[in-house]
């Protein structure tokens, strides 16, 4: 089977720099970066995904599975190795991310669709499924900033649901999609739409959503993958 | 009237090209932000202008007798320059902070935000010279006899605006001082750039000083464009240009070699 991501000794290690610093203090840490704390978020991660694979990630909080994401969408830049990745479209699907708050939903659809290489004709043809799924007939042209977090989740999901990219980061996305109903709608989207066919790296807490999807498992503990399995036996690993 | 004639230059030249059409919708609902939650809109990208044009040219004109022929319209050339590319800079320091829910959950060329900044900059600006052009019938002043140099003159004006605010970008989220640092910077380079004062007394008392600051040339050559009875800098304008193009050149070069590097402290 094709690669579609290729994950090589990747490795990310941040400086925590102290704010409460004397002036002077301050104006040195400008040109010295000896003194800040480091913190090795991924320490060598080596991983191939396949097309059409789900990876399941699990682990504790500031294990580095969000910093893992950020690194393959090219948001970060490693510290060394390297990510491969075949032709397509990205997109990282996370909680109340990837709207401008001041803007409406109609134009966040927009710019989120321009961005994901959509033209405004895809767009403007899609944007009626896209408001329907979302339920958010009533509040298209009400900035973003007022609507529940519940509001935004279901319209980011239904722009990524219509967006046709080829890999999805799924980043504890399913958690607070809405109420039952719409998880529920949602779920069964996902299963239908991006689950058949799509790559998909899946981070999250919920097991149960993890057991049900992913083809594999990979633990991340403290920035190093410590084991990867299918997904019984990492859960069971993980809780072990 | 404007949606209208931006409309018309979307179908012709952006359709069905994803990546002009991406920058064009940033740039729009950018621009739609800046001023369509205000009551009064677009206007006040008028009214500032216009009140410092007013304020200057008593000063000038009353307190200290300066007698130079369309004073006014002279000085909005010069202001509305100087006032872009203040704007320019000074917002382009916070596109990639602003635009961070872009950058981190989608894959996209970032140079593109910064297209998107400088279009929607410039929307404002040339609502600004829109009003210009009607002071100008108005009044019964020529428009100068260089017109024709006037788009030169505005590539050289994106080009120096642009690459200033690449790399304010770049340093504003790991040195947060570099705004305040500017905002001196640019009323300083306000006083010195060409706004109040003419080309002949550049070149009679400091003519090096044209050659390190490239908007005295930027603001000269747009009076020449726009204003009758004002004189072309042709070589000055070219060396502008050619410095414009480097340094956005290297400004780019910058921004791919460290952007990733500096939105982790954002």
């Amino acid at each position: 089977m094709d690669i579609a991501i290729e994950i090589k000794n990747l490795k990310k290690t941040f400086r925590l720099s102290n704010k409460n610093l004397s002036f002077t203090k301050r104006i040195w840490r400008l040109f010295d970066f000896s003194q800040d704390r480091r913190f090795e978020a991924l320490k060598g991660i080596n991983i191939d995904i396949k097309k059409g694979e789900c990876l399941g990630i699990i682990g504790r909080n500031g294990s580095g599975k969000s910093t893992l994401l950020k690194l393959i969408i090219g948001a970060m830049e490693p510290d060394k190795g390297s990510v491969i990745k075949t032709k397509g479209k990205i997109i990282r699907l996370a909680l109340g991310m990837g709207f401008d708050i001041n803007l409406s939903a109609r134009d966040n659809i927009y710019v989120n669709g321009t961005i994901l290489g959509l033209t405004f004709k895809e767009i403007g043809d899609k944007f009626e499924e896209i408001i329907e799924f979302s339920e958010l007939e009533d509040f298209i042209d009400t900035p973003i900033k007022f609507y529940s977090s519940g509001m935004r989740s279901r319209l980011s999901f239904a722009i990524a649901l219509h967006a046709d990219a080829d890999i999805f980061l799924i980043d504890e996305f399913f958690g607070d999609v809405g109420d039952e109903m719409f998880k529920e709608k949602s779920q069964k989207a996902f299963e239908d739409s991006i689950l058949k066919g799509k790559t998909i790296i899946h981070v999250s807490h919920s097991l149960d959503l993890i057991k049900e999807h992913c083809d594999r498992v990979m633990i991340l503990n403290k920035g190093e993958a410590t084991i990867f399995a299918t997904p019984d036996e990492a859960i069971a690993a993980y809780k072990g | 009237m404007i949606k209208k004639a931006l409309g018309h230059i979307y179908i012709k030249y952006f359709s069905a090209n994803t990546r002009l059409e991406r920058i064009w919708k940033i740039a729009q609902v950018d621009f739609k932000k800046r001023y369509y939650n205000d009551a009064f809109g677009l206007l006040w990208a008028l009214i500032n202008p216009l009140t410092q044009i007013a304020l200057y040219y008593f000063v000038f004109t009353r307190v200290f007798q300066r007698d130079q022929e369309n004073y006014a319209l002279y000085l909005f050339c010069g202001i509305l320059i100087w006032l872009a590319f203040s704007q320019a800079s000074k917002m382009g320091s916070r596109v990639l902070i602003t635009k961070k829910y872009l950058t981190e959950n989608i894959q996209f060329d970032w140079i593109d935000l910064y297209s998107s900044h400088m279009i929607s900059i410039f929307m404002g600006v040339a609502f600004n010279f829109l009003a210009y052009f009607v002071i100008l019938l108005l009044t019964g002043a020529g428009i100068g006899s260089y017109f024709y140099i006037f788009p030169v003159v505005l590539i050289t004006w994106y080009l120096l605006s642009a690459s200033a605010a690449i790399l304010l970008g770049l340093i504003r989220p790991i040195f947060d001082d570099i705004v305040h640092i500017w905002d001196i910077f640019t009323l300083v380079g306000f006083w010195v750039s060409g706004v109040f004062f003419s080309g002949q007394f550049y070149y009679e008392n400091y003519p090096w000083f044209v050659h390190v600051n490239p908007f005295v040339g930027v603001i000269l050559n747009t009076r020449a464009a726009l204003l009758e009875n004002n004189a072309l800098y042709l070589p000055l304008l070219i060396e502008n240009l050619i410095f414009g193009i480097v340094l956005y050149t290297v400004s780019v070069f910058l921004f791919r070699k460290f952007a990733k590097k500096v939105i982790e402290k954002v």
